[in-house]
C-alpha cells in the first residue's frame, strides 16, 4: 500500500519501514508484536507514532534500532539510504548504527551513573570519528551549547546525579546528535518530564530537525502532543498501523474510531466535572488480536463485516486509516451510534455515556 | 528555561540540601559515622603496627623465658608470657604480618583468578557459563575448611599451603559475586544505551559495567578478607598453618590452648586480636555498600 505517502511532502525519505513485521520469542513460539507496518520519515521532518502501551510503537523504533530482545525476528524492509538494513551483515549493520541516534524516556537509566557528562558525550566522537581527547571536548561543549544547556564548560564536569532530568535529557540528546545521525528515535523521550521541561526539549527537537534536517521519529502515547508538534501522525493498535495523517488532521477530524477514543479520552479544561471519557475494555497487543479488525471488540461503529477482515488502509483527505467506514468522518459515525446494537459495549466517545459519577 | 535565573537557584537549593540530608543520615543510621570512623582508626593502627613490628617489639618474640612461663601482664610484660615464657605482645605485634599477609595474598590470587572467570561466565553465557558455575557448584559441595585440610595434607603442612589451600575455596566465591553482579549490571539501560550506540562488548564490559560493579566488588572482598583471616586462623589453630619459628595469631591460640587453666592471657589477647581485625573490615565492608548506595540514590 502507498496510502500515505501522498502526505509525505518534506524532502526526501531518510527512513522509510515496508511491510515491517516483528515477532517476539515467548517459550518456544514467535508472537507477532508489530505487523506489516509502512512508515516514512523524511529528512527535516517530525513523524510521531502514537499508540498505547503494548501497541508495538517501542519494538517498531527497536526494529529500527536493531535492539530487539534476543530470539527476536523482523522481516520487511527498513530502508535507509536504498538499504535494507534487516537483510544487512552483522558488520555493516553495526557500522551503521551511529546513523540511528535513539533516546528514551528515562535519561537517568540510560546514561552510565558513573561517567561524567564530558565522558559520555566523548565516547561517540572517540569511538566512531576518531577524535582525539581535547577535539571531542571541544565538541562535547559544542554539543551542550546546541541542546540549550547553560555553562558547557562547568556542566561538563559534572555527573550525571548532579543534573535534573531535563538537563539530563538534553544530555542524552546532546550524546545522540554528537555521531551526526540522519534519523533520531525518540521513544517517549519526554513522557517523564514536567510540561514545561517537556516544552523545552520539544522545542529543541523541532529546532534540530529544522537546523539539522535530522528526521525525528516521535514516539509518544499524547496524542494532543504528537498533533503538536508532528508532520504527520502515525497511529498503532495492536501492532498495526490504523491510521496516518498530517498533523492538524490527526487532531480534527479523525477518521479511525480508535483515534477518536484516544481523543476523546483527553482530559478536557472546561468540563471539570464529569468523568474522563475511556475507551471501553482493554488494549491488546497484536499476538492476542481477533480475527478481523483488531479494534472491532471495543469499536462503537462495528458493522458485521469488521469481525471478518482486516480493513485495507483507506484513502481519506490528507492521510489514511485503516477502517471500513473511515471516509464518514466523526460526526456522521457518532449520529449512527444508537441504531448499533453493540451499545453496552461501546466506546464512550459521547459524553453522555459518561455520565454515571 | 530559567536555570540561569539565581533567584531559583537560591528557592532550589534548601529543598535539595534537606533531601540529601533525609536519605543521607537515614541510610548511614544503621551504621554511625563514630563506628566507621573507629574501624578505620584501628585498621590502620593494626596495619602500622604489622609493618613496624621488628621497630617496636619490647622483646625478641621468639626468646623463651622458661623459668616464667604463663605468667600474667605485669609492667615488663604488659600481655604477659606464655608457654616458654615468650612475650605475648610481641608475639601479637609480630604475628599480625603473617595474620594480614595471609589474607592479603588469598584476596588477591582470588580476585586475580576468580573475578575473570566470573566475567567470563556471565559475558560467554552457553557452555562456558555452565562449565564455570558447575566447577564453583563443585569446590562449594564441600565444606571449606575441610577441603582446606584435603589441599593442606596433600602438600603438606607450611604457611603457604595453608594460604594455597584457602584460596582455592575463594576463587569460587569471587567468581560467583562477580558473575551475579555482571549479569545484573548487563541488563540495565545505560548498557543497552551503549550497545545502541555501537560500541564493542569489550568496551562495555571494561569502562561500563566492570567500573559498575566495582563498588559491590570491593565491599564483598573486604568482607571476604576477613573471613579468610578466620580461615587462615582456623587452619593456624589446628597446626596446619604457620609452622614455628613462624608466628600468626592462629598458631598462638593453638600454643595458648594447651595451658589456658594456668593463664587464659595468651588465649584472650590473641583472640582479641583478630576481633579487632575482623569486626571492623566487617562495619568498612558495610559502609562501602552503604555509602555507595547512598550516592546512588541522589544520582
Amino acid at each position: 500500500m502507498t496510502g500515505p505517502e501522498a502526505a509525505g511532502a518534506a524532502g526526501d525519505v531518510t527512513l522509510a519501514l515496508r511491510r515491517v513485521s516483528t515477532s517476539l520469542r515467548v517459550g518456544s513460539e514467535l508472537r507477532p508484536v508489530v505487523v506489516d507496518v509502512d512508515l516514512d520519515v523524511g529528512a527535516g521532518e517530525i513523524v510521531g507514532l502514537v499508540g498505547e502501551s503494548g501497541s508495538g510503537k517501542s519494538m517498531t523504533a527497536r526494529t529500527i534500532a536493531d535492539a530487539l530482545p534476543p530470539g527476536a525476528r523482523a522481516s520487511g524492509e527498513v530502508l535507509m539510504g536504498g538499504e535494507n538494513l534487516l537483510a544487512m551483515s552483522r558488520r555493516r549493520r553495526r557500522a551503521m548504527q551511529p546513523s540511528i541516534g535513539m533516546i528514551f524516556q528515562d535519561p537517568r537509566a540510560f546514561i552510565d551513573p558513573l561517567w561524567r557528562v564530558e565522558d559520555h558525550l566523548t565516547e561517540g566522537l572517540r569511538v566512531h570519528k576518531g577524535m582525539s581527547r581535547a577535539d571531542a571536548r571541544a565538541r562535547a561543549i559544542e554539543l551542550l551549547d546546541t541542546v540549550g544547556i547553560d555553562q558547557p564548560e562547568r556542566r561538563i564536569h559534572q555527573y550525571p546525579g548532579e543534573m535534573s532530568g531535563g538537563m539530563l535529557q538534553r544530555v542524552m540528546i546532546a550524546g545522540a546528535l554528537s555521531v551526526e545521525p540522519t534519523v533520531l528515535l525518540a521513544d517517549e523521550a519526554t513522557t517523564a518530564l514536567d510540561v514545561t521541561t517537556q516544552a523545552g526539549i520539544v522545542r529543541l527537537l523541532d529546532r534540530l530537525r529544522r537546523e539539522r534536517g535530522l528526521a525525528v521519529l516521535f514516539i509518544t502515547h499524547d496524542l494532543a502532543l504528537a498533533h503538536a508538534i508532528c508532520d504527520r501522525v502515525y497511529v498503532m493498535y495492536a501492532g498495526r498501523i490504523v491510521e496516518v495523517r498530517s498533523g492538524r488532521r490527526i487532531f480534527d477530524d479523525p477518521r479511525h474510531p480508535y483515534t477518536m477514543g484516544l481523543l476523546a479520552a483527553r482530559p478536557k479544561v472546561d468540563s471539570s466535572s464529569r468523568r474522563l471519557p475511556v475507551i471501553q475494555g482493554t488494549p491488546i497487543s497484536a499476538m492476542d488480536s481477533p480475527a478481523g479488525c483488531p479494534f472491532h471488540p471495543r469499536c462503537p461503529y462495528v458493522l458485521p463485516e469488521c469481525r471478518e477482515r482486516i480493513p485495507p488502509l483507506v484513502a481519506v483527505p490528507e492521510g489514511a486509516a485503516r477502517c471500513v467506514r473511515a471516509t464518514e468522518g466523526s460526526a456522521r459515525l457518532s449520529a449512527s451510534t444508537q441504531v448499533s446494537s453493540e451499545a453496552d459495549v461501546a466506546l464512550a466517545v459521547t459524553e453522555e455515556n459518561t455520565e454515571c459519577s | 528555561m530559567t536555570a540561569a535565573d539565581p533567584g531559583l537557584d537560591l528557592l532550589l537549593e534548601p529543598a535539595e540540601d534537606l533531601r540529601h540530608k533525609r536519605y543521607g543520615s537515614r541510610l548511614l543510621s544503621g551504621l554511625p559515622k563514630v563506628v566507621v570512623a573507629v574501624s578505620v582508626v584501628l585498621l590502620v593502627v593494626i596495619v602500622t603496627c604489622a609493618i613496624f613490628a621488628p621497630l617496636i617489639v619490647p622483646y625478641n618474640p621468639n626468646t623463651p623465658d622458661l623459668l616464667n612461663p604463663y605468667t600474667g601482664p605485669s609492667a615488663a610484660h604488659l600481655f604477659g608470657q606464655d608457654s616458654a615464657g615468650r612475650d605475648i605482645l610481641s608475639r601479637i605485634l609480630y604475628g599480625a604480618r603473617l595474620s594480614l599477609l595471609g589474607p592479603t595474598f588469598v584476596i588477591l590470587i582470588a580476585f586475580v583468578i576468580g573475578v575473570p572467570l566470573g566475567f567470563a561466565a556471565a559475558y560467554a553465557g552457553g557452555w562456558a557459563d555452565i562449565a564455570i558455575s558447575r566447577a564453583f557448584d563443585l569446590i562449594f559441595a564441600f565444606p571449606a575448611l575441610l577441603l582446606a585440610i584435603v589441599i593442606v595434607a596433600t602438600f603438606g603442612t607450611s604457611f603457604y599451603s595453608a594460604v594455597f589451600a584457602i584460596t582455592v575455596t575463594y576463587i569460587p566465591l569471587m567468581g560467583r559475586v562477580v558473575r551475579s553482579a555482571c549479569l545484573v549490571e548487563r541488563q540495565k539501560p545505560y548498557v543497552e544505551a551503549c550497545r545502541l550506540q555501537g560500541y564493542g562488548s569489550w568496551r562495555i564490559l571494561v569502562l561500563h559495567v566492570a567500573p559498575n560493579i566495582g563498588r559491590i566488588l570491593v565491599s564483598q572482598t573486604t568482607l571476604y578478607f576477613a573471613y579468610a583471616l578466620l580461615d587462615l586462623a582456623a587452619l593456624s589453630f589446628l597446626g596446619l598453618g604457620a609452622q614455628p619459628p613462624q608466628i600468626d595469631w592462629g598458631s598462638m591460640l593453638e600454643n595458648a590452648n594447651q595451658g589456658v587453666f594456668q593463664s587464659a592471657t595468651g588465649v584472650i589477647f590473641p583472640a582479641l586480636a583478630i576481633i579487632l581485625l575482623v569486626v571492623p573490615l566487617n562495619f568498612v565492608a558495610d559502609w562501602i555498600l552503604e555509602y555507595n548506595r547512598g550516592r546512588e540514590e541522589r544520582r
